[in-house]
């Protein structure tokens, strides 16, 4: 056992420096904080799926579903008549936004109640007073629905309150009838995100008519499968439960991988500060160190002192890191699913997963960082004779003995990591491992890296700068033991921060390029009645008499569905005017317009990779039409960002003839005069009767609105910046107030032989601020090297984008005055408090 | 405050038996467990627009053998006892009921829009292996799903049905391994039940319900119990009974009998009880002669006395299973004995419905036996 005293006097060092150690705790917990973030950002997004999509399919193992996602519903007569399979039950289900509920957006099914005890037994909340819910008022009520009963409390709604619920720009009254039990259990928290209603009453509302929206099934055995199977009329289909959600199980891990990649970079970052805060408070305690052991403690001693000193710390961090993470993970989580309903799948359900795992790996993560950072400079210490452990210069010379072993090592990283990541995929995860090792790689010629550029600097600007200038760089290349784990560790973070920014500003590019192409018309109108996409073909002749306009391209717009992508949106047009970037066309481009009237598609890139179609001639897909599968020759592949699902384009006849649309759903205005925007946008508006569904707006507006939610798309890397910022200010703070304290004797000597306070001050910032530039330096290829790994690999494998990267020479300097700027305003402080040293006290150390 | 409630089936389960229970006939509709009787039964119609039997009307074939929707109940009931060649016994029962929950056309154009809704028992009695398997549905009437018709003759949940087809009745059902597959042919003329199928149940003016029997139905066919299908003949009983309040609110519950004697006879017998447990003076019967005479009965000419009781492991609740009848006018004078004593449905709704053997000193026979109110 370790004598408590050395405890003490470890943990009094401590208190005797409490800015460093308060800063040691918050570089621990800041690495935590960002792992949990993630994480808990991560678990949340894949939880939200699956509660969003388990309260829709409940305990169906297959579904009838249509190729226009309607089935005609004596489809359900026969299954329970015919076939007598009992565990059968119809659904309608939309979108529906509901403003009484703070606008969110939520499903509203139609069931029937009497075929749903096999499938979906929800517990339902009723008034006291009215006892229980009398199922005649579903059945009969016109608008009867039921809904959460948490969202009814904490929006004060009762029973035969009513309820706006608007489709588009539809609105349909709808009253309140009972309530949800959504309050405990995880199938009662999927519940939070669909309003019920009866069939009947959601295929009035809706319009369906004869049809309703799927059957959902639990089919026992390959008989039964048949059985279905051979009363199928065409158009329809039967598909397996778990394959219909795993075109979104596709898209929630897609959100998961990049995710991922960026809890790797937190993780990453997060033990690097550790282990460069950590090492740094260790190194600091040499002298009391040596003074302990030149007083006979052992060796056992002074390790077990410094660990248990630091893991005090760590816990300390850690914990704070973890709840530091969840607050954190909260507003990632927000913003994460907020991207993921506007861009993609309406995510009913949105819920913080805060899981034991996650914190834990937080906390153990911090722990074991500080760990590692600390037992081997704490080793090395505990076996040092006092004398070279209180000299400066003993790590220095070790150090330097290491140089060439350390570049040739990390340089074998580098390449090894850069060989596997080309060539072999294994698996995502893989990938990240590669990364890392070359970001560690990387760190080892950091040593290396300073020597040479020191020299580099010192014989560029040699005989014509002040002594003191080549004093801070050479002071640079005297400690480098400390100056090369932080100039590490800026390195890391920098290059993190450039990987991100050219990423975004990447991809923003080749969005607003695509914006450009696609939306170049001056204004649009649409159909904003969700339940009846089609213009009035009246009001399509009267735009386009209108003296003002010199072109139009015209659409047809329609989701479809396929069975091994799901969601799909069908195209064609009466003329087109969009600028469409080929990643692959069969025959010159002029000549696709032909092709697609012969009957070929044109698909998005998402599509192709959704299914494996492969980019030469003669690739075909199969689509589901009202006819039945039917295969089609794709004659180009698109680059495409449209809201995260496939698309599809196909000629007017082919839509006509396979899908049974006709209409003209969507305008695009091409004025001659760019200011007539308004007055246009004016005269249309004045077309439409008030009762019809048709919404005008102009281009700018509609590239306005992509921008924004591209944006916030980009919160959480926006946010991750800011933490790299962070994590970046608080390393390199902690960092240079140990440094300082190991140069206050060199300082009073300074002072001593006659310097200014001043003079010393400028010393230590040139010091820091070359320590930065190096860094930045540095950091350039790396954060290059890291945005091809984010765009080429991390979000075309999550995603199915593929774009350029986009160089601007404003990133990179941006990123040398990030990093230099950094360390610079990190040394403000010390300096200051440098040009304050007393000299007799600095001189008095021994 | 709140209330949890099982969604759905569960909670409409009371409402649809409440309603049920209030006009239920002394033949079937059973007894709902948990349910307060006399709120149901003093629920007063929400609706005047429902029609309520309240005197003696024409009953004209195939017309009402179809659904009466101006009634708020209604109900078409088949049980029989079945035997293989070697003599395995087998019981079955196939009920069809129907409820309106509101006499107003359903309002909106939806085909799913419907006021009548249906469910069903189905059990099976295996009296060798000493099992008694019990079945259940609801659905709406709406697309077919479920519903009845005159003709031709069809009453129908999912696939369960019976259905007329060249003369004949066709019953099938069949749920997870059990099915039943039976062709009846009435042997018998209809009987009218009551004062030419107005049958009275209790004091008050609606306290009535339309009904006729079906008495002596040859029936054969085949049993499939988990894989093992067994050809059966025996004989069958039925009943069609409609009405809007047929029970007065002091009743607790009914025991009914029906009885096919060797000698081609057949009897139906029932009592309805009140709070106190004892009868409350308007119990009934009929008598079939084998020639197809009937003879109506009235309470005072018969006497049921429960002889040995039974407890339920389910769910606690006392039966009576033995039964001393007597009908001293007749001379005829049995003893009633379950083929197995547990043949309890329990499906939300608790009541004991079974095959059962009758015994008397020259004579026996075998029937259906329904107990509700425990």
């Amino acid at each position: 056992m370790m004598s408590p005293a050395l405890l003490r006097i470890s943990l009094r060092m401590g208190k005797k420096r409490p800015f460093t150690t308060l800063l040691l705790v918050f570089g621990i917990a800041l690495g935590v904080a960002g792992v949990v973030a993630i994480d808990i950002a991560k678990q949340s997004i894949a939880r939200s799926f699956e509660l969003s999509t388990s309260s829709l399919t409940a305990a169906s193992t297959h579904q009838v579903t249509g190729s226009d996602f309607s089935i005609p519903q004596a489809l359900f007569t026969d299954i329970r008549t015919q076939l007598g399979i009992k565990r059968s039950a119809p659904i309608i289900a939309s979108h529906v936004k509901v403003p009484r509920l703070d606008n969110r957006t939520l499903t509203l099914m139609g069931i029937d109640p009497f075929s749903e005890q096999y499938f979906r037994k929800q517990a339902v909340t009723v008034s006291e007073d009215s006892n229980s819910l009398d199922i005649s008022d579903l059945l009969t009520r016109p608008a009867g629905v039921l809904i959460s009963g948490v969202f009814a409390e904490s929006h004060g709604l009762a029973p035969h309150d009513s309820l706006i619920l608007s489709f588009g720009r539809r609105e349909v009254q709808a009253e309140v009838i009972g309530f949800l039990d959504d309050r405990d259990t995880d199938s009662g928290k999927a519940l939070s995100g669909i309003i019920i209603t009866d069939i009947s009453t959601a295929q009035e509302i809706l319009g369906m008519e004869d049809r309703i929206t799927r059957l959902d099934l639990i089919l026992k055995n390959d008989a039964e499968i048949e059985n279905i199977r051979s009363i199928l009329p065409q158009g329809t289909f039967l598909v397996e439960t778990d394959r219909q959600n795993s075109a979104l199980r596709g898209l929630s891990s897609s959100f998961e991988t990049s995710l991922s990649a960026f809890s790797m970079l937190a993780l990453f970052m997060g033990i690097f500060l550790i282990y460069n805060t950590v090492s740094f408070s260790v190194s600091s305690r040499k002298n009391l160190m040596g003074t302990l052991k030149a007083l006979g403690a052992d060796h056992r001693d002074i390790f077990k002192m410094v660990m248990l000193e630091i893991m005090v710390y760590a816990l300390a961090g850690s914990l704070l890191g973890a709840g530091l993470g969840i607050i954190l993970g909260k507003g990632a989580v927000q913003a994460v699913s907020a991207t993921v309903s506007d861009m993609y799948f309406v995510l009913t359900v949105t819920q913080t997963h805060i899981t034991p795992g996650t914190l834990f790996k937080g906390i153990l993560a911090g722990i074991a960082a500080s760990f590692v950072a600390s037992a081997l400079p704490a080793l090395g210490a505990s076996r040092t004779v006092p004398i070279t452990l209180m000299q400066r210069s003993a790590p220095e010379k070790k150090l330097k003995r290491f140089i060439p072993g350390l570049t040739l090592t990390g340089g074998v990283m580098i390449l090894s990591a850069a060989g596997f990541l080309t060539t072999f995929h294994i698996h995502p995860a893989m990938d990240y491992v590669y990364v890392f090792l070359i970001f560690a790689g990387s760190s080892l010629l950091i040593p290396a890296f300073i020597l040479f550029s020191v020299r580099l600097l010192l014989a560029v600007f040699a005989n014509r700068t002040p002594a003191m200038f080549r004093m801070a760089l050479r002071n640079i290349t005297r400690s480098l033991s400390r100056t090369s784990v932080m100039t590490a560790s800026l390195m890391v973070v920098t290059a993190v921060y450039i990987g991100i920014d050219l990423m975004t500003a990447s991809f923003r590019f080749s969005i607003m390029d695509w914006v450009d192409g696609h939306i170049g018309g001056h204004i649009h109108v649409s159909s904003a009645d969700e339940l009846q996409r089609g213009l009035d073909p009246g009001l399509v002749e009267k735009i386009k008499s209108l003296p003002e306009i010199s072109d139009l391209s015209a659409y047809n717009i329609h989701r479809i569905y396929s069975q091994t992508s799901g969601e799909v949106h069908l195209f064609s047009y009466v003329s087109d005017r969009s600028v469409k970037h080929w990643s692959w066309t069969q025959g010159p481009e002029a000549q696709l317009e032909n092709r697609l009237r012969e009957g070929g598609i044109f698909v998005s890139e998402i599509f192709a990779r959704k299914n494996q179609v492969k980019a030469q001639a003669g690739s075909q897909v199969i689509l589901e039409t009202r006819q039945g599968p039917v295969r089609f020759n794709v004659a180009g592949i698109f680059r495409d960002f449209f809201m995260g699902v496939g698309r599809v384009i196909v000629s007017r006849d082919t839509m006509k003839q396979y899908w049974g649309y006709d209409d003209i759903t969507a305008l695009q205005l091409f004025l001659h005069n760019r200011t007539d925007v308004e007055p246009v946008m004016a005269k249309i508006r004045e077309f439409i009767p008030d009762t019809s569904l048709v919404e005008v707006i102009s281009g700018e507006s509609i590239k306005q609105n992509i921008l924004e939610v591209f944006d916030k798309t980009f919160a959480i890397t926006a946010a991750l910046q800011v933490l790299t910022g962070l994590v970046a200010l608080t390393g390199i703070l902690n960092s240079i107030l140990s440094l300082l304290l190991e140069q206050t004797r060199e300082i009073g000597i300074l002072r001593a032989c006659g310097a200014e306070p001043r003079q010393t001050r400028r010393l230590l910032l040139t010091e820091c601020f070359f320590n930065g530039f190096i860094a930045g330096t540095a950091a350039l290829p790396f954060g290059l090297f890291l945005a091809w790994v984010l765009i080429d690999i991390v979000n075309q494998r999550s995603f199915g984008w593929t774009y350029d990267m986009v160089l601007s020479p404003g990133i990179f300097i941006q990123a040398l005055v990030f990093s230099s700027f950094t360390a610079l305003g990190a040394g403000i402080f010390p300096a200051v408090h440098a040009g304050r040293t007393d000299i007799s006290k600095a001189l008095h150390m021994e | 405050m709140k209330k949890n409630f099982i969604f759905f089936a569960w909670i409409f389960f009371p409402a649809a038996l409440i309603s049920v229970l209030a006009t239920a006939g002394c033949s079937r509709a059973p007894e709902p467990e948990g349910i307060n009787i006399v709120r149901a039964l003093s629920e007063t119609l929400p609706n005047d627009c429902f029609q309520a039997a309240s005197r003696p009307a024409d009953i004209v074939f195939p017309r009402d053998s179809g659904p009466h929707n101006a009634f708020r109940t209604e109900w078409w009931y088949y049980t029989g006892n079945l035997e293989t060649p070697e003599g395995r016994h087998f019981g079955y029962q196939l009920t069809f009921f129907r409820h309106a929950f509101s006499c107003e056309p359903a309002a909106g154009p939806s085909k799913w829009r419907t006021r009548q809704l249906y469910f069903s028992h189905y059990a099976l009695t295996d009296t060798e292996s000493g099992r008694f398997y019990s079945k259940f549905r609801m659905n709406r009437e709406s697309l077919g799903i479920a519903g009845a018709q005159a003709a031709p003759y069809r009453v129908w949940i999912d696939d369960w049905q019976v259905r007329e087809k060249d003369g004949g009745l066709f019953l099938e059902a069949s749920d997870e391994g059990l099915r039943l597959d039976l062709t009846l042919f009435a042997e018998k003329p209809v009987i009218l039940q009551g004062d030419k199928g107005f049958s009275r149940k209790g004091p008050e003016p609606f306290n009535a319900s339309y009904y006729y029997s079906l008495p002596d139905i040859k029936t054969s066919g085949k049993v499939e119990i988990n894989g093992t299908v067994f050809s059966v003949r025996g004989r069958s009983w039925f009943d069609h009974e409609w009405s809007t309040s047929a029970l007065s609110a002091s009743t607790s519950g009914w025991d009914w009998f029906s009885i096919h004697l060797e000698d081609g006879r057949s009897l139906m017998l029932c009592r309805i009880r009140n709070r106190e447990g004892i009868s409350n003076g308007f119990g009934f019967g009929s008598l079939s002669r084998s020639d197809g005479r009937v003879r109506i009965l009235s309470e005072t000419e018969f006497q049921l006395t429960p002889t040995r009781y039974w407890e339920s492991p389910a769910t606690g609740k006392r039966y009576p299973l033995s039964w001393e009848i007597s009908i001293p006018s007749e001379n005829l004078f049995l003893l009633a004995t379950p083929v197995i004593q547990n043949q309890e449905h329990t499906h939300m709704v608790t009541y004991w419905e079974g095959a059962v053997r009758f015994t008397g000193k020259r004579i026996k026979g075998s029937g259906y036996v329904e107990l509700t109110g425990y």
